[in-house]
């Protein structure tokens, strides 16, 4: 089994904390047991040993020390007293036990201070905590000492229970927090295991795989994140495999066209000089057609890489709508289409590369003629605000379905893609145009009906450095 | 998690909460099954407060 896990890490990391905070605090409450219970003793013999002491510096007769003996045996306190050399006197209970008194007892008493030490029985190995108190003469000098032994084996037994008792809640509370130590560390690992082997998956080419997302949370807009990124990823390669064999189809047609006219001349296969010339037509709009597509792939291509410079000054648009209603009229009149362009009069200079600008229109209106059986296609130049001008091409033509208006500015996108190669187009036309308009700081919009009709609505900004 | 993950689970919480209710049956001085019954219910409210509070913070969090 693998231990180098985020869930195993999150595990140790909870124990630990858990840990950290159970142990001093097992240490401090031990510690509060044993003061509590310890300082009752001590306050009871200190006590006891007071009272005593002051009986016998009041009046030290052997009647009083009978009675302190008598008094002791009955309440079982065990009693030494001595004189200031440390000679036994008199005792209580503490028959065949040797006391060994502490070198610094008498000496502290004797400046009327207390003393206290433990003292464990050799034979029984029981513990005392011996508590002295000075037995003062008349004159206030000193005259001995006594000794109250108070028995701590009882409270050290109970403190024990209770040590035991804490240590099984202990070791309890241990597992509950193992449990929930696992089951939080597991759910709270999950979606991050799981993204893991979807990135893993997606990594290796599987780019159907989905993150299951069940939270709202950053794991949750990760998981979409994921889901979306496999998404584009497989758009992505869906869309640069159709373009290999999109353009490797429209290398291939223009080519077999020049490769077999080429070789008809070669061979002088012909039988009049017309149908030579119409040979040499067919192989001149074939190189041409041919030499478009390099040109867009290759300008595509630089615009993406950001090293395509645009040659900006300031452009008369009345006289490329001029140019442009020659050229478009006729072409939508041949195919029974109205062509009607409106503009704003005076129309304002625009700040923009000519040649690219033309190249939009060229391709919008190329687009919207081809894309149309009947009605018109319109284009509409207008002054909308002080610093933009919106030029709209319009058409009344197929359409495009609604849910294909997204990709439709995508490179090698084809809306119809059958009938997209019989209209001649290759995919990349909306691509140049959109990438253009961003150059120019502008903005293109699309709205469309399917059947209905489809209307590109292009703003500029009028100076643009 | 699996159903495997779930079993040790369930198995630690018992271990704890047995441990725990000795521990304070124990503590009583009286050693007898009521006590023992007693104390594990009273283990369990104590148990299942702080999950039930915990419970109720997680769902509002969610639903937010």
């Amino acid at each position: 089994m693998k231990v180098n896990r985020i869930d195993v890490k999150l595990g140790l990391t909870m124990m630990t904390v858990f840990l950290l905070v159970f142990l001093p605090f097992g240490f401090v409450i031990n510690q509060v047991f044993s003061d509590f219970y310890y300082s009752k003793v001590r306050q009871e013999a200190q006590k006891v040993s007071f009272n005593y002491a002051k009986i016998l510096t009041d009046n030290r007769s052997d009647v009083s020390l009978r009675m302190i003996e008598m008094v002791s045996e009955i309440s079982q306190n065990k009693l030494v007293i001595t004189n200031s050399q440390g000679q036994l006197i008199s005792h209580a209970g503490v028959t065949g036990m040797m006391i060994t008194l502490p070198e610094d007892a008498l000496p502290t008493l004797s400046n009327g201070d207390t003393v206290e030490f433990e003292y464990t029985e050799p034979n029984s190995n029981k513990r005392y905590l011996i508590l002295g108190q000075p037995i003062l003469n008349e004159d206030s000098s000193f005259f001995g000492g006594l000794f109250v032994l108070s028995s701590i084996e009882d409270v050290r037994q109970s403190l024990q229970t209770v040590r035991g008792l804490f240590m099984l809640s202990g070791i309890g509370g241990f597992f509950l927090a193992l449990a929930f130590t696992v089951v939080a560390s597991r759910k709270l690992s999950a979606p991050l295991v799981e993204m893991e082997r979807a990135t893993r998956s997606i990594a290796k080419g599987n780019l159907e795989t989905q993150v299951v997302v069940r939270s709202q949370d950053e794991a949750g807009s990760l998981g979409n994140a994921i889901n979306d990124l496999s998404g584009e990823l497989k758009r992505y390669r869906d869309s640069r495999s159709e373009f290999f064999a999109s353009i490797s189809h429209e290398l291939k047609t223009p080519v077999s066209y020049l490769k077999g006219y080429a070789e008809v001349l070669k061979e002088k296969l012909y039988q009049t000089e017309e149908e030579k010339e119409q040979y040499l037509s067919i192989i001149e709009h074939e190189a041409t057609r041919l030499s478009h597509l390099i040109s867009d792939l290759f300008d595509l291509s630089k615009m993406e890489e950001g090293k395509f410079d645009l040659h900006k000054e300031w452009v008369n648009l009345s006289e490329m709508l001029e140019r442009l209603n020659l050229k478009y009229s006729m072409i939508a009149n041949k195919k029974g289409l109205g062509f009607k362009i409106k503009s704003d009069d005076p129309i304002p200079l625009l700040f923009a590369d000519q040649k690219r600008l033309e190249e939009i229109f060229t391709n919008l209106l190329d687009n919207a003629i081809r894309h149309t059986d009947v009605g018109d296609v319109t284009l509409l130049v207008t002054k909308t605000h002080e610093s933009t001008i919106r030029m709209t091409i319009k058409d009344t033509g197929h359409g495009i379905p609604e849910k294909e208006l997204p990709f439709i500015f995508e490179r090698f996108y084809r809306v119809e893609k059958s009938r997209s190669r019989q209209f001649g187009g290759t995919g990349l036309g909306l691509a140049i145009v959109s990438k253009l308009v961003e150059l120019h700081n502008g903005q293109i919009e699309v709205e469309s009906k399917e059947g209905k009709g489809t209307q590109f609505k292009l703003t500029f900004p009028i100076t643009t450095g | 998690m699996k159903w495997l993950d779930w079993i040790i689970v369930i198995l630690l919480v018992a271990i704890g909460i047995i441990c725990l209710s000795i521990s304070l049956t124990l503590t009583s001085g009286v050693s007898s099954f009521d006590t023992y019954v007693s104390s594990l219910l009273s283990i369990f409210l104590w148990f299942g407060l702080p999950v039930l509070v915990l419970s109720i913070i997680y769902w509002y969090v969610k639903k937010r």
